[in-house]
């Protein structure tokens, strides 16, 4: 039986201290001829010169000092000590806790890579890593938000490039009613007196005709009378009078468009004011009137006689004749569409109701979103409800509520405060 | 997803992981997106489970800290290079605030934890890792975050993540919290869950389903 004794012991760990040294990659070890040539060197020495093993040839050099300003010092013993780099000079550079002796012209170097150091650097980086990726997650998000401000003001500068058109278009609209008004005024006073004159007309004619009979000789009253049959001039005695009142009646109707354009767009009513809204709705209807006639729309109205509400009466109107011309272009040749106006306590709600193909689901959460639109290319630009929506929710401080049946009908319910506190 | 794919492509994500190649894990991600657009799937059957692993490996000492490091600082890289498209454009004015169980600085999973919130139109506070309780009050009263979430990655910290969450809910008696994290994988939540309003929360897809529902109650 074999007994391990304690030179047995040191033996065997003699052997792995030698093993350490020689294959360990912590600590270099290596031996230079005076100019700089490698005698012998471990595995570590061999990794950090970059020199292969059985010829010892490195492509590394001593980058820090230089291998000539360690040899220059010919003394024996410790020639050098403090950190050493090894490398190509290019892309390798390690640092080693390095010491350096010198025997004759034998130079032995000893150095050792310093764990410690490299863990809390690792450490370290790390900790900078996390920093930079923090970093980084912000800027996305804030370049996130930037972009999202970006799109949001150019949608409004669009919308508000629209409302200054359709400001202008008010103004034009305005503008031309009232240059209208003067003309209209005369002509209908025109007609009226040419109404008047024409019945005096034939009232004398009556007359000097009775004369005649009555009065004239039987060769003369049958000359006049063949004169005025060749003109016929009892006919177009009644015709001027036909003409007359249907020129009144057709007066009449444009004074009552230029009217209503001028309630419309009520430009002199920028600000918030006290208004009837029967009356503003009523004018808006007559507006579109002409397309519900063109598309035959059968279209009922229930609204009281009177609904005093304090609003921005141009801008309203504009909300609300949106709301009716999206009904009126939702329904079919012949379909429904009602507009209904009622006050609830404190609001006012006007609901405009179409029986046309409803709205979908999905696109239910959009249609408040500027430019869209489900009309065809060229017929709509998607503004008029995220107008409308401006024009109510942010203006009126009111809502704005959708109930769709797909297939069935759509309405829209626009409530606001009857009475806001005017600052 | 073709299972041999998905194997592949984990299997491929991790060893570039391990050997530092970045360029490598981010063409994986795409690949692994071009198949399967979800991120929520990307997050739970890729880079958690790369993460974990790499975890298992630190553990049985077959890799370095520094591998550890370099393996979550890729992850982390790649969680920045999709963020952009993970924050919804719908904000529901909700905030969540994350952070890691005092003294720990794994920050990869709540990171994901806080892009599932985003995704779901929520704000997400991440206040940076190693944040002492104190600190983390002070947050909680500046932000004012509607749900507080807490991960916890290594065991020997559950303590201090019990001791954390009773004094957060000593100063803030109604505020909700969530805990996950790769520790409570094979431990129990003991303690934990009977503090109220303390949800733990194992995966993704269940924190998903949470954040759905909170949505919809409010």
């Amino acid at each position: 039986m074999h007994m391990n004794t304690r030179n047995d012991i040191v033996y065997d760990w003699q052997t792995l201290l030698d093993s350490l040294l020689q294959n360990g990659k912590s600590v270099a070890i290596g031996t230079f001829d005076a100019g700089g040539q490698m005698l012998t060197a471990n595995t570590a020495m061999c990794y950090f010169m970059d020199a292969d093993p059985q010829t010892l040839k490195s492509k590394n050099i001593f980058v820090n000092p230089e291998f000539s300003v360690i040899a220059n010092n010919t003394n024996t013993g410790l020639i050098f000590e403090g950190l050493l780099t090894l490398g190509n000079r290019l892309d390798i550079s390690y640092a080693l806790n390095a010491k350096v002796f010198r025997q004759q012209n034998e130079i032995l170097v000893f150095a050792e890579v310093d764990i410690p150091l490299l863990f809390d650097e690792n450490r370290k980086m790390s900790q900078l890593n996390q920093e930079v990726n923090n970093l980084q997650r912000q800027l996305i998000r804030e370049k996130k938000n930037l972009q999202n401000t970006l799109e949001e003001l150019r949608d409004t500068q669009q919308m508000l490039i629209q409302s200054e058109k359709m400001n202008a278009l008010g103004k034009m609209v305005a503008g031309v009613a009232h240059e209208l008004n003067n003309p209209i005024a005369f002509v209908y006073s025109n007609l009226f007196s040419i109404e008047q004159y024409v019945s005096e007309f034939a009232n004398t004619s009556k007359q000097i005709n009775n004369l005649i009979q009555q009065k004239a000789d039987k060769e003369l009253a049958a000359e006049i009378d063949e004169i005025q049959r060749e003109t016929d001039w009892y006919e177009l005695l009644d015709d001027i009078s036909d003409m007359s009142r249907e020129s009144k009646a057709g007066i009449e109707r444009i004074k009552n468009i230029v009217a209503d354009l001028r309630k419309f767009s009520r430009l002199d009513e920028a600000d918030i004011k006290q208004i009837d809204l029967v009356e503003s709705i009523k004018s808006t209807v007559n507006i579109v009137r002409a397309e519900m006639l063109r598309k035959q729309i059968d279209f009922e109205m229930s609204v009281p006689q009177q609904l005093i509400v304090d609003c921005y009466a141009g801008q309203l109107n504009q909300a609300i004749m949106n709301v009716l011309i999206n009904a009126i272009d939702a329904v079919d040749v012949q379909g429904k569409v009602s507009l209904e106006a009622s006050v609830e306590n404190e609001n006012t709600c006007i609901t405009i109701t179409d029986n046309g193909s409803g709205i979908p689901d999905e696109i239910r959460n959009r249609i408040f979103e500027p430019f869209f639109t489900t009309k065809p290319v060229g017929s709509g630009v998607g503004l008029g409800l995220s107008i409308t929506y401006k024009i109510i929710h942010d203006l009126h401080r009111g809502s704005i509520q959708l109930h769709s049946l797909p297939g069935q009908s759509t309405s829209f319910k626009i409530t606001i405060p009857s009475k806001i506190n005017i600052i | 997803m073709n299972e041999n794919i998905k194997t592949e492509i984990e299997h491929n994500f991790l060893e570039s992981l391990l050997s530092g190649n970045k360029a490598n894990c981010s063409a994986l991600v795409k690949q692994y997106l071009a198949i399967n657009p979800s991120i929520m799937d990307l997050y739970e059957e890729i880079l958690k489970k790369a993460l974990y692993s790499v975890g298992v490996l630190w553990e049985t000492n077959n890799i370095s800290v520094a591998t550890e490091h370099l393996a979550t600082a890729i992850t982390e890289g790649i969680l920045n290079e999709l963020f952009e498209q993970i924050i919804s454009n719908k904000r529901c004015n909700k905030k969540v605030l994350v952070t890691c169980v005092e003294n720990e600085a794994h920050q990869v999973g709540i990171k994901m934890v806080a892009d599932v919130f985003e995704m779901n139109g929520w704000e997400s506070f991440f206040i940076g890792t190693g944040i002492p309780t104190k600190e983390l009050i002070r947050s909680v009263h500046e932000i004012k975050p509607d749900v507080v979430a807490i991960s916890l990655s290594v065991y020997f910290n559950y303590s201090r993540l019990l001791n954390m969450l009773k004094k957060m809910r000593a100063e803030f008696p109604e505020l909700q919290f969530i805990v996950g994290g790769q520790a409570f994988q094979h431990s129990s939540q003991k303690g934990i869950t009977e503090i109220e309003n303390v949800i733990h929360i194992p995966d993704l897809y269940l924190l998903d389903k949470y954040v759905k529902t909170l949505n919809n109650n409010h």
